[in-house]
């Protein structure tokens, strides 16, 4: 495979951007939900693997009518994670990535608990780079598409067995998506945006009451971002906006859900140990923005270390 | 940047108006708080444990001749059963059905979460179903 090299201003930095945007983003605790923008090779690698540890707490939830209910301290309810990262070269500017996500999920109201753990949602993506820099230009940006499948490990509200559905760690359906993602870099500062849509694939569920047609919406996700470099640091803030229509259910009973929203900013240190290892630590509050429907709000923190092989 | 961050937020404001919950309980009355017209049943419902989100809800059913002010409990043709539905984001769950006495039920296994529910029961014979349904709220 002969692969080309890549301005060498992308080397080291493109690892910490890496880290900044691309993270998931846990939606509702009813409804579950995630953002499905894939975890893409940006720099001159051809292998990297992220391992991450997130810790987050429900502290509200945004009504249907997009009011925000903070939780009382009587309710808790806490989410950690462990999440393993791939992503490898498969052509000169093809790639493949996968994720692989282990959740706990603990809530307690008024001295009732409940605890469940297990495997989340997997997913698995193609990512191709459609507008690649052979040289350094401040003004084109380096472009991806990609199209990733997002599949139902996880288990979802439908299947959950406990109390609080605590052992909902998924949406439950089969969830195809495509997107774009755009990074440019101007000295010491960085920006980065991604888009993507989905739809998810319908499902029946059926219990002794009959069957039910559960049809998903469409959904989107995105993220916004910038960062400043000051040697093998790096500071970033970003934005990143979920939306996902409602679950419409025909069969033994006919409705529509509503839709969900939601607005995650977050915040990220990282730190470039050597040219291809990292570590970063990120804050995620979905509660700073507003703008959120139908949707338990966290507030997470992320740690995270990152390995890579170049080219 | 600012220009890119509206139009983000435009995009997401306009697509996330939503669509509004598709079905909405039947009216009930206070006579007939569960009203089954095609069968000519009215039911009513008594909560045995909850409604709450920390245990296992469970309610007792009762049916009776629509026409009978006395409200006799009458044994039902077809199969009697029940199903929660949170109105937000459209989760079902049932609950297992006993029948206790000629017309009367026991609905256990019920899980909700906090907020808005429709509680359903239906009767089913064949292909025929009918069902009714109150909306709660679940602390």
């Amino acid at each position: 495979m002969k692969l080309r090299k890549r301005p060498a201003v992308y080397k080291s930095i493109s690892l910490l951007l890496l880290l900044f945007v691309w993270q998931k983003v846990r939606g509702a605790a009813c409804c579950g939900g995630a953002s499905n923008i894939p975890t893409l090779l940006t720099g001159d690698d051809r292998l990297q693997l992220t391992a991450s540890v997130s810790s987050g707490e429900v502290v509200a939830e945004a009504t249907t009518q997009g009011n925000v209910l903070y939780r009382a301290y009587t309710d808790e309810e806490f989410r950690q994670s462990v999440q393993l990262d791939g992503a490898v070269l498969l052509s000169d500017r093809f790639q493949l990535g996968w994720s692989l996500p282990l959740l706990r999920r603990s809530r307690s109201r008024n001295g009732v608990s409940e605890a469940a753990a297990g495997l989340g949602d997997v997913s698995a993506s193609l990512a191709y780079e459609l507008l690649p820099q052979w040289e350094y230009s401040p003004w084109q940006p380096k472009v991806f598409v990609f199209a990733s499948l997002t599949l139902p490990t996880g288990g979802s509200t439908y299947d959950s067995a406990t109390l609080y559905r605590v052992d909902s760690r998924g949406r439950g359906f089969v969830t195809p998506s495509i997107g774009i993602a755009a990074l440019q870099i101007w000295g010491d500062f960085d920006a980065l945006i991604s888009l993507e849509g989905h739809h998810s694939l319908a499902r029946d569920y059926a219990n002794a009451a009959g069957t039910f047609h559960l049809q998903p919406g469409w959904g989107a996700s995105g993220s916004i971002g910038a960062g400043w470099n000051p040697g093998n640091l790096r500071v970033g803030l970003s934005v990143s906006p979920q939306w996902e229509e409602g679950v419409l259910t025909t069969g033994a009973v006919n409705g529509l859900a509503s839709s969900q929203q939601t607005w995650t900013a977050s915040a990220q240190l990282s730190y470039l140990f050597e040219s291809t290892l990292s570590a970063s630590l990120i804050y995620s509050d979905q509660t700073w923005l507003g703008g959120a429907q139908n949707s338990a709000l966290n507030r997470s923190l992320f740690v995270r270390i990152q390995k890579r092989w170049e080219r | 940047m600012k220009k890119l961050l509206t139009v983000m937020a435009l995009v997401f404001l306009v697509a996330g108006c939503g669509k509004k919950v598709g079905e909405t309980p039947q009216p009930g009355t206070s006579a007939c708080p569960f009203g089954f017209s095609n069968r000519g049943f009215c039911a009513d419902i008594q909560w045995e444990i909850g409604p709450t989100s920390r245990e296992r809800s469970a309610f007792s059913v009762k049916f009776w001749n629509a026409k009978d002010s006395n409200k006799v409990p009458t044994r039902v043709d077809g199969v009697v059963t029940a199903f929660i539905r949170m109105t937000c984001c459209g989760t079902v769950a049932d609950g297992a059905v006993s029948e206790k006495a000629p017309g009367e039920y026991e609905v256990t296994g019920l899980r909700f979460m906090p907020g808005e529910w429709d509680v359903f029961v239906q009767i089913k014979q064949g292909d025929e179903v009918e069902k009714a349904s109150r909306r709660l709220q679940v602390d």
